[in-house]
């Protein structure tokens, strides 16, 4: 019997010949990311006893840190300031080759630039939606900052092998539609748990057919389908982008033709239409076309979810000569600043601003109220990954969620919109 | 064996983390912090709990981000034990890291009520949800790793035992 991708990783993580799901393993991890949550993780292995701090760990260069939720600390936060501080402060003191600071850009961009991430490697962090890295063949999972603690004194933590379901995304998907519309048709045709406690393995045309920021962006959102791996097969696109940020040694790990699945599921890309989640959580989806008169007073396109060039690129394309509503505003987050450099470099930047756009530095800022948080009553229409209750710093405001297109088309009419009549011939 | 006895706070479906610990008042500390803990959906909650109680929800809680103050707060407000009619992964994970017991038990919100004393056993061998009225289910064993674990009151002893032994070799 064959083994899945996850059941493939986990057991050369384990040193076992093979594993089968729903046994439980004690794996070696490839590589840790830590945002801010690395104050946390020090104060843990401190109150546990260490008063001097994270004494050392257990092999720096697999320890990657990201500075982005609060890149750089607003609003007068200083207790925001001394956490970066601190992590600064630990960095040097442990000599962690792999610092990446508050200019760099959000950890799910950032970390599939660095040229860390590898197919086949086992890699965790605590924030919830490091399943990404499963678009570039890796098993991304997140953990809590205690699990951090342990994994940094001794590289290792123990697991489940999830069973593995098989979503194939058939036909072609129009050039209206985002990684984001199959992500909700999935939630919607499925409910939100499809996933719970399973890896998830994409496959077909519309997935073959799809770019990498495609990818990362259904990988990204898989947790929301209670996913704890997310995986795409390595193809030519997938080479490029590692060759192109220097990853040499490429080993794909590719499912076995008899590996067992707990269920598989199909969906006909050519059927999906632009797709809207209503507040405030994934269990009520519907057609852009049916929500077109919902008012919105703000719009918001990019973060770890969807600021990569694809959506910066649909945006500029539909607010090309056009402007953002005057009661709306439109707040536009590239990913990373290496997406931020490649966005200027073609005009996107100066097409969004020019049509009334407020572009930030990239940061986790607008996903979760740091940037532009909400009045009371107001609504917001979001590309970024989640729009539970209270999201972005009030909840008594309404957060519905959509593709890069649906929010573009909407911060010109200043409602929810169906995006296919705007875009150009 | 690990028993619990304590009173029903029922909540609903999808509670996320962000409702458990608004992001708002995540870096504030825990006194601060547990005061507005499902403040979005049921406001001075922590002046509703006392130590020992059991909070039991319906699908998907702890649903979103992994942030562990979403489970430290439960401790905090001394809720002993979880029971869901399912838990969201991640959350799962950082109960077991924190000790805190977590059971799923599919249905589990349309059996019990608000208020309902319950006594919880849980054992590798399997265990059982009793209630005062002699209502009863039995849930399954639980895994010998995280049975362990909850044990041994959570990765944070395990972190304390690693850090000690290290000190003194």
């Amino acid at each position: 019997m064959g083994m899945t991708i996850a059941e493939k990783i986990l057991a050369r993580c384990a040193q076992k010949q093979r594993v089968a799901s729903g046994e439980f393993v004690n794996a070696a991890i490839d590589l840790i990311m830590f945002h801010e949550a690395l104050a946390m993780t020090s104060q843990i292995i401190e109150e546990a006893g260490s008063v001097e701090g994270i004494p050392r760990v257990w092999d720096a260069r697999k320890v990657a840190i990201v500075l982005d939720h609060y890149a750089p600390p607003p609003g007068k936060n200083s207790k925001m300031a001394n956490k970066h501080a601190k992590i600064r402060a630990i960095v040097e003191q442990l000599k962690l080759p792999y610092f990446y600071d508050v200019n760099s850009g959000i950890c799910h961009q950032v970390l599939p630039e660095s040229g860390l991430l590898r197919p086949g490697q086992l890699v965790v962090s605590p924030d919830s939606h490091t399943t990404l890295y499963g678009a570039l063949n890796v098993a991304g999972t997140g953990i809590g900052e205690t699990e951090a603690a342990l994994i940094l004194l001794t590289g290792e933590l123990w697991f489940m092998v999830p069973p593995t379901i098989r979503i194939k995304i058939e036909g072609k998907l129009s050039k209206y539609l985002n990684g984001k519309d199959v992500f909700l048709e999935v939630a919607r045709r499925f409910g939100s748990e499809i996933a719970q406690y399973k890896a998830i393995e994409w496959c077909g045309e519309a997935v073959s057919d799809m770019s990498l920021d495609g990818r990362m962006c259904i990988a990204n959102q898989s947790v929301e389908l209670g996913a704890k791996f997310s995986f795409f097969e390595v193809d030519e696109k997938t080479l490029s982008f590692l060759k192109g940020h220097g990853v040499r040694e490429i080993s794909p790990v590719y499912p076995d033709s008899d590996a067992v699945y707990e269920e598989e599921y199909s969906i006909d890309a050519t059927q999906l239409e632009p797709l809207v989640a209503c507040p405030h959580s994934f269990a009520d989806i519907k057609p852009a076309e049916e929500l077109q008169n919902v008012p919105i007073q703000q719009a918001v396109i990019g973060c770890c979810a969807n600021g990569r060039m694809e959506d910066l690129a649909v945006a500029a394309h539909i607010l090309k000569d056009k402007k953002v509503a005057p009661k709306v505003r439109l707040i536009v987050t590239p990913a990373s600043s290496e997406v931020y450099t490649m966005a200027l470099a073609k005009g996107y930047i100066e097409t969004l601003v020019k049509a009334g756009a407020i572009v930030t530095n990239s940061c986790c800022g607008p996903c979760i109220g740091n940037i532009g948080t909400l009045a009371d009553e107001e609504v917001c229409l979001t590309s970024t990954s989640r729009n539970f209750k209270g999201r972005m710093g009030n909840p008594q405001a309404s957060i519905y969620l959509a593709s890069p297109a649906t929010v573009a088309a909407s911060a010109i009419t200043g409602k929810i919109t169906d995006p296919r009549e705007w875009f150009n011939a | 064996m690990l028993s619990f006895r304590g009173r029903v706070h029922k909540f609903g479906d999808n509670i996320d983390t962000d409702i458990i610990t608004p992001g708002k008042w995540m870096h504030e500390g825990m006194d601060i912090l547990k005061k507005h803990a499902f403040e979005a959906v049921r406001p001075n909650f922590y002046q509703l709990v006392k130590a020992g109680d059991i909070l039991v929800a319906g699908r998907n809680f702890g649903y979103g981000s992994h942030r562990e103050q979403a489970n430290a707060v439960l401790k905090s407000l001394g809720i002993n034990v979880i029971i869901a009619d399912s838990i969201s992964r991640i959350y799962y994970r950082n109960c077991i890291a924190l000790g805190i017991p977590a059971i799923i038990y599919p249905g589990i919100s349309k059996q019990v009520n608000e208020g309902d004393e319950l006594e919880v056993l849980l054992h590798t061998s399997g265990g059982k949800i009793v209630r005062d009225d002699n209502w009863s289910v039995a849930i399954s064993p639980m895994p010998e790793t995280v049975f362990t674990m909850l044990e041994q009151g959570g990765i944070s002893q395990l972190l304390k035992l690693y850090l000690k032994n290290e000190r003194s070799s």
